[in-house]
């Protein structure tokens, strides 16, 4: 973001005189005038946490000058999850939910581009069919995004209602596709190492085609309400200016570097996928300001369905999974990949790292040395169940000489007394219960333990 | 594009005194990467960017590993024949080595113009305490800035050079850096200070009070 307005490519001179100004810090004042003897008055503001236009939790520091922003300092970490500590400590599959929440527009892209990474660490190819339906999603998710980015604009150019409202109209479709695809509206958690969760079937292809065949007409609409306005064309031309320079150097990628000029999609320049076999344009802005931006955005959309309706019609049969990808075990051999794809925004990479372990393994192989008469007993936690992972922890529970409890029950005898080890579901409970036996007493990590006689 | 090795020793040939490894990717992805010294890092990143074959004008990816030392135990086994004429005894003899730890930063790098990729630097620093200053590449490719501050809020990379280093994610006041493999979590990162609480009891569990200095002899009480 501070990319865009900042008016210098030098970082260190900031590209007009600091002499007088404090070092913008976080948590300074809120507000201070400072006198400049170039730029007459600047007023530094700070802009955020909470502020609407943020779309998200997010300060920046701003140093106004009357209406022109000089210099803007962006102050991040309010919502810092730190998925990368997160990764380290769960299975390959069990980031996948992660990275949905990365970005609430682009959860799709965000799968296949962890996808691609773990891909290429572990040298797995993918079916065609597979390749097709992640083509179809990632476009779906194109227009998703550009489409509420467009919207967002204009909202935060002070037009309230309108083309937000006409935008989010056409997303609530799309995100109906995802819902009765994956399951979830925006959280899909669907692409997998080696293809896809689920295959579409023939009706949910249907309905896809219907938006698609119909989105056009959405966009000339919307191209109608804004391409040609006098207001929108008088707040974003000339706005927010970036040298293709300045945004090659600063690692600006996606739709706002192709609106400096700069021919670069990584759908043509990786050809990753199945995308070399579609005829599609990259379109290019010559300005860099705020209106290229949208204007790239919205032909890219044209581009998108032009691709969707190819993806569509040659949609190949086959298996949506290759059979050769073990999800149970999933274990790279040492060593590291970067995979990237063009996601919406611009390039989204992952860098893993592999040391041939297992994390997961390594700490039920410790669990198994414990000596215990009655022996170990596990049961799934929710990621396991979003990730699709529960058969492989069972797996690897046996794999041990452990049982793992899913919606079942276990009854032990010890010291001529009945024990009943149950999962924690009503169904195994109720099966565990012999007439005229133990309640229920504690709980253990998940797992409810019950006593003969005791009430 | 070159293959890391040819790049080598070009960076070799231009930069005598330079060291400059090929650490090999054994994944199927291929990615070997270039390990260079740290007092020529920013020369050779600059010759990158700007030779005419590379060009590698974009820095996509910068990034930290841990590698924390690590006792590595070898076993060497030696047959003795028995003198006797039985069979031969094999004797086992295991020996320690701790491999010293360091910190790594990784850098991706790219060419828009060229349209090859990536190329992968590496540098890494002495150790893990005290010698942790690298050269920043932020003069060469300026989206280095954020991500070098952030290799340096959660790894602890001081980036020599650079022009604003901050944390970037976690607050000021901060202390230790979170992706680092002995990172030890608060109890709680919202804890107060007040004399209630079960956070306050697990808070003195975890971080145990320091000895407390030997007593001075009680001095003898004033009888009234």
């Amino acid at each position: 973001m501070s990319t865009e307005i900042t008016p210098s490519a030098s970082p260190a001179a900031g590209g007009f005189p600091t002499s007088g100004m404090q070092d913008l810090s976080p948590g300074g004042a809120h507000v201070r005038a400072v006198h400049d003897e170039f730029h007459g008055d600047l007023l530094e503001v700070s802009m955020g946490p909470h502020h609407p236009s943020t779309h998200g939790v997010f300060r920046m520091v701003v140093t106004l000058d009357g209406e022109r922003i000089v210099k803007l300092k962006p102050v991040f970490g309010y919502l810092h999850r730190n998925h990368e500590k997160l990764g380290e400590g769960t299975s390959y599959l069990g980031s996948m939910p992660y990275t949905d929440r990365l970005d609430y527009l682009c959860s799709m892209t965000n799968n296949w581009a962890y996808a691609v990474a773990v891909e290429k660490l572990a040298g797995l190819t993918v079916p065609e069919r597979a390749e097709y339906v992640r083509v179809i999603l990632a476009e779906l998710t194109r227009l998703l995004n550009h489409t509420c980015l467009a919207g967002f604009l204009m909202q935060d150019c002070g037009c309230s209602g309108t083309p937000l409202m006409y935008a989010f109209r056409e997303r609530e479709k799309i995100l109906d596709l995802f819902e009765s695809l994956s399951g979830s509206r925006m959280m899909c958690n669907y692409q997998r190492f080696g293809g896809c969760r689920v295959d579409p079937p023939a009706d949910w292809l249907a309905r896809a085609q219907t938006l698609v065949d119909g989105y056009t007409a959405f966009l000339d609409e919307f191209e109608a309400l804004l391409t040609g306005n006098e207001i929108v064309m008088a707040r974003t031309q000339g706005v927010g200016c970036m040298s293709a320079a300045l945004a090659v150097s600063a690692g600006v990628t996606g739709p706002a570097l192709r609106a400096t000029g700069v021919a670069h999609d990584l759908r043509k320049v990786d050809g990753y996928g199945v995308y070399p076999r579609f005829n599609f344009r990259v379109p290019l802005g010559a300005h860099g300001d705020v209106y290229d931006r949208y204007m790239i955005r919205v032909l890219e959309m044209r581009e998108s369905v032009g691709i969707l309706q190819q993806a569509l019609a040659g949609l190949p049969g086959g298996p949506i999974m290759n059979p050769a990808a073990k999800l149970r075990g999933f274990r790279p051999k040492a060593g590291e990949a970067y995979g990237r794809i063009e996601g919406p925004k611009g390039e989204i990479g992952f860098y893993l790292i592999s040391d041939g372990s297992d994390p997961l393994e390594d700490c039920v192989a410790e669990l198994s040395k414990l000596r215990v008469p009655l022996g170990i007993w596990g049961c799934n936690g929710n990621h396991e169940g979003y990730a699709d992972a529960e058969d492989d922890s069972q797996e690897m529970f046996q794999r041990y000489g452990m049982r793992l409890l899913r919606q079942s029950a276990a009854p032990l005898e010890c010291r001529g007394g009945r024990f009943g080890v149950d999962s924690p579901g009503r169904a195994g409970r109720l099966r565990a219960r012999a007439p005229g036996e133990g309640l229920i007493c504690w709980r253990v990590n998940g797992a409810t333990v019950s006593l003969p006689g005791v009430s | 594009m070159e293959t890391p090795e040819q790049i080598r020793d070009r960076l070799l040939a231009r930069f005598p005194g330079a060291q400059v490894t090929v650490v090999v990717n054994g994944s199927p992805s291929a990615q070997h990467s270039l390990l260079v010294d740290a007092a020529h890092g920013r020369e050779m990143a600059g010759f990158l960017r700007d030779d005419p074959v590379l060009k590698l004008d974009q820095c996509s990816n910068v990034t930290g590993v841990d590698w924390p030392e690590k006792e590595v135990v070898e076993t060497r086994k030696t047959t003795v024949p028995d003198p006797a004429g039985g069979t031969p005894k094999i004797i086992e003899e295991k020996s320690k080595r701790i491999e010293p730890g360091c910190l790594e930063v990784v850098y991706h790098l790219f060419s828009v113009a060229l349209r090859h990729g990536p190329v992968v630097l590496r540098m890494r620093t002495g150790n893990r305490t005290d010698a942790v200053t690298l050269p920043s590449l932020t003069p060469v490719w300026r989206s280095c800035e954020f991500q070098e501050r952030e290799v340096f809020d959660l790894f602890g990379v001081k980036f020599d050079g650079h022009p604003d280093l901050r944390r970037i994610l976690m607050w000021d006041a901060f202390k230790d850096h979170p992706m680092r493999k002995d990172y030890v979590e608060p109890d709680d990162y919202e804890w107060e200070p007040t004399p209630h609480g079960d956070v306050l009891a697990k808070a003195k569990k975890h971080f145990p009070a320091p000895a407390a200095p030997a007593a001075a002899p009680t001095p003898p009480t004033a009888t009234a």
